[in-house]
């Protein structure tokens, strides 16, 4: 089974995304960083084990649209299902991301409801596994 | 065209500010109301959260939450039960904090108004106030809800960027109108002396 990685610098909002992909049936086992850096460093220990990234924008030292971009352009991980999980709702920053890595998986403006996360990590989850 | 920051355009504002509050808190399954102003009572030990905003407007938003509130709202987010503030308390209310500036900063998009805003810092004390230069403009809302009540102010002022290109506004007088004015009346004047 794919782990989760949970990339935000708030640890409540951490906890609260792996409590709702508890609440949505899901086990998988979930990692966490607090920003950018620490999630390129998990990806690079972990990429072949990590099956979804929920990534939050804002962050210290390297923000989202960094840690996506960077994605992008390595062909192994371009494909590494990744939902932007952000206050930056507005249409212009949705493109942004989109621009940042084309095979974004999904986006989720803060504040979201439950089910509305769960709707778009369930399919990723149930084809990634 | 620009927007102006008028009586009109300041109702908008107070509109999207309850609307960011009202959506942020009823995704974490909580439910506020506003409160009429002569309802209010000051807080004593608080946590106070405070983000910055910039582009069209500069200024701050700013919550006010008593502890006991703060340990129910962080608690209901997490599931868990809270009876003191702790680093928890303090990350959840800037999370909301930092929920409330950005659909301000969506819903202002949808209006022209392109904002950034800052990262949430919070402070907790006892017997905090705010205050604000009564020159500048600032909007203040009290709510309360099933856990308590919290209040918040969205202190601003026109960007100068904004002032002089993005909205076009320039004053209609200019010191040579002004001049000209004064010395008319001054004409008037010294022609029909009292």
């Amino acid at each position: 089974m794919k782990k989760i990685l949970v990339v935000d610098d708030s640890s409540v909002q951490r906890k609260m995304i792996i409590q709702i992909i508890r609440s949505a049936g899901f086990t998988n086992e979930t990692l966490e960083a607090e920003d950018g850096e620490k999630a390129i460093e998990i990806i690079g220990n972990d990429f072949e084990d990590i099956g979804l990234v929920l990534c939050d924008w804002n962050m210290p030292n390297m923000t989202g649209i960094e840690v996506v971009g960077a994605l992008a352009k390595i062909p192994p991980l371009a494909v590494l299902p990744v939902v932007m999980v952000t206050t930056e709702g507005t249409e212009a920053k949705i493109q942004e991301a989109k621009a940042a890595n084309p095979n974004l998986a999904g986006y989720v403006t803060k504040p979201f409801t439950p089910d509305r996360l769960k709707a778009v990590i369930s399919p990723i989850l149930a084809k990634v596994g | 065209m620009g927007t102006a920051i008028d009586r009109v355009f300041i109702d908008k504002l107070a509109i999207v500010l309850e609307k960011s509050l009202s959506n942020s808190s009823r995704s974490l399954g909580i439910v506020v109301t506003r409160k009429n102003p002569s309802e209010h009572e000051n807080f004593t030990d608080v946590v106070i959260c405070a983000i910055g905003i910039t582009g069209f407007l500069n200024g701050n938003l700013t919550i006010i939450i008593p502890q006991k509130t703060a340990c129910q709202f962080v608690g209901k987010m997490l599931g868990s039960s809270y009876d003191q503030v702790n680093d928890d308390i303090l990350d959840g209310c800037r999370e909301v904090t930092n929920m409330i500036a950005g659909v301000i900063k969506m819903e202002m998009s949808l209006q022209g108004c392109d904002l950034c805003i800052g990262l949430p810092t919070s402070m907790i004390g006892h017997g905090l106030h705010m205050r604000f230069n009564p020159a500048d403009k600032y909007l203040h809302q009290q709510y309360s809800s099933s856990d308590g009540d919290l209040e918040m102010y969205l202190a601003f002022k026109e960007s100068e960027s904004v002032t002089d290109k993005n909205l076009g506004i320039k004053s209609t007088v200019t010191s040579k109108d002004a001049a000209a004015s004064l010395l008319e009346k001054m004409k008037k004047i010294s022609q029909n002396p009292k």
